[in-house]
């Protein structure tokens, strides 16, 4: 489903150069849940940015359901309405209802009419539970209703693989769960995901494979078992024992 | 702040310093020699004008109906051309059977027209009108330019603001109708209207690209992360957030533009502050009619206000 192969992202600043990821190679399949965790700063996040081209990565090559990003032919619009992208600010539309937002991709992308697109909103609006907030506007909902609808956002473009950003590390503590129940639902149903997350328990009860990433290079992969029990690396240890 | 503190203490004084103010100009102006005219102010507002009606042709009266207020007076010419004529009964000049030469007057018919100050307030209000939109419209694709990845269109953007800021709205319109006007051969309201809407636009750009830059690129990011264009992004995402933040500067600019609009009066366009500068050439009522042109601006602009104030209460919704 996707396969990246040595990729490589430098940012450069004021004349020093830093590969924020630095040669990551990994594949998923079709129906995986991938977790990746590591220290803030380790590249996890840009990594995940670069799979739908948020970031556009220096070397290496990203390969999509066979699409390779890396690619200039490639429309960049195409592949992203295959893979959704879940944020740690869920960046709802404040200026648009509930409905809206989960209706405006669809029409204008998937050329959807409005009596479908507002069908398919409801129905997953329905799946995260709060198809009563429908008509509200962004701001007067909670964190973790706008997280949840920021997954039915993404879900409705119907993609193939879906990227979570940091989804619960915005979130006030108490609203953690309710975020994280509808993402092992999706799990569940053998969406497939990449994670990028702090959550340990998620990793451990969802995770088909967990990547550990320090300084922009996978350090270790493993089952949650391997992980979470015997880690090999030493920096997989260390850190292990400091969030645990 | 406290939320006890009373506000009424502060009113009173507010209003014996502004009623010393005023006291102190009036006395000032009763130092000089200057005889207030107020009562010639009203008929540059709106005045009765009578028109005589006449007849055109060499003829006889042959008819008069009167019907109350008006009266229809019937001519009939030698060659046997017939005419009628509506005048005010009160003004009628002819009875039946009268013979008339060419253009003798039958009689008036008055009515109420726009004064001066009023035809001038009307050029003032389209002209900025007109040029607020030509504003608005270059001042986005201005503002976008600014924001753009590309360097050409950046530096362009960067140009225009800069010479239109850098140099004196009164040299521009000079500039405009001396020189463009010549050269293009334009008219005095288009020069103006141009002049006046390049000003405009420089600012407003610089107020989109605020407005633009302000809005989180989370914004942007979620959009395109749903496949959506940069242009879709701008149209359904973007600006409409950035408009709403920018409401107030953007008013603003709209409101300076009403009042700079009283420049093109130096290319002779009779806008308000020329019709107000031509009533003083026939009346020296100095003061009055400059007070009075002052306060014509401030109705309008206060109006504007207003209005901006209601539309920001409207988009306040999703707030």
């Amino acid at each position: 489903m996707i396969k990246a192969e040595n990729v490589v992202k430098l940012f450069h600043s004021r004349g020093t150069t830093v590969r924020a990821v630095d040669g990551v190679s990994t594949e998923v399949e079709r129906g995986e849940v991938v977790v990746v965790i590591g220290p803030s700063g380790s590249g996890k996040s840009t990594f995940l940015r670069c799979i739908n081209g948020l970031e556009v990565f220096s070397e290496g090559h990203i390969t999509i359901d066979g699409v390779d990003l890396a690619d200039k032919k490639t429309n960049i619009n195409k592949v992203r309405m295959e893979v959704g992208m879940v944020f740690q600010q869920f960046n709802l539309f404040p200026h648009k209802t509930v409905l809206e937002n989960l209706t405006l991709a669809q029409r204008r992308v998937r050329k959807r009419s409005k009596k479908v697109a507002e069908e398919k909103a409801m129905e997953l609006l329905h799946k995260v539970g709060i198809p009563e907030k429908a008509g509200e506007y962004p701001s007067r909902l909670s964190g973790g209703q706008q997280q949840r609808v920021a997954i039915a956002r993404a879900l409705a473009m119907e993609p193939k693989v879906m990227l979570f950003d940091e989804p619960t590390s915005a979130l006030d503590p108490e609203m953690v769960g309710e975020v994280l129940d509808v993402m092992k639902q999706l799990a569940r149903e053998g969406m497939t995901m990449v994670v990028v997350t702090h959550e340990m328990g998620f990793a451990r009860e969802v995770a088909d494979r967990v990547l550990f990433m320090d300084e922009g290079k996978i350090v270790e992969v493993g089952t949650p078992e391997h992980f979470f029990t015997e880690p090999r690396e030493e920096r997989t240890k260390l850190f292990l024992k400091q969030v645990l | 702040m406290n939320g006890t503190e009373k506000i009424w203490p502060w009113k009173i004084l507010l209003a014996v310093i502004l009623i010393v103010m005023a006291a102190g100009i009036w006395g000032s102006v009763r130092q000089i020699d200057y005889k207030w005219r107020w009562y010639r102010v009203p008929q540059y507002f709106f005045y009765l004008a009578e028109d005589a009606q006449k007849i055109p042709f060499d003829g006889t009266v042959s008819k008069i109906a009167k019907d109350g207020e008006t009266a229809k007076v019937r001519l009939v010419s030698e060659s046997s051309e017939i005419v009628t004529l509506v005048v005010e009964t009160e003004s009628l000049k002819v009875s039946e059977g009268e013979e008339l030469f060419e253009d003798d007057t039958v009689g008036f018919i008055s009515e109420w027209r726009l004064g001066p100050l009023m035809k001038g307030l009307w050029t003032t209000l389209w002209l900025s009108a007109i040029a607020s939109v030509f504003a608005l419209i270059l001042g986005l694709i201005a503002g976008l330019a600014k924001v753009s990845k590309n360097y050409t269109l950046r530096g362009l953007a960067m140009v225009y603001v800069e010479c239109i800021r850098g140099t004196p709205l009164l040299v521009q319109i000079f500039i405009a109708y001396f020189f463009l006007g010549t050269v293009f051969d334009l008219s005095r309201n288009v020069c103006g209207i141009g002049a006046l809407a390049l000003f405009g636009g420089a600012y407003v750009a610089e107020i989109f690209r605020a407005g633009i830059q302000a809005i989180p690129p989370g914004q942007t990011e979620a959009a395109r992360s749903l496949g959506m264009t940069m242009p879709q992004t701008m149209m359904d995402i973007i600006l409409p957030q950035a408009f709403k933040k920018i409401l107030p500067p953007l008013s603003g600019q709209f409101i300076s533009l009403i009042k700079d609009s009283s420049l093109v009066s130096v290319i002779a366009i009779t806008d308000l502050t020329k019709s107000g500068r031509e009533i003083i050439t026939s009346t020296f009522a100095t003061f009055e009619v400059w007070l009075v042109v002052a306060a014509m601006y401030l109705v309008v602009t206060s109006l504007l206000s207003q209005v901006v104030f209601y539309m920001e209460r409207r988009l306040a919704v999703s707030d």
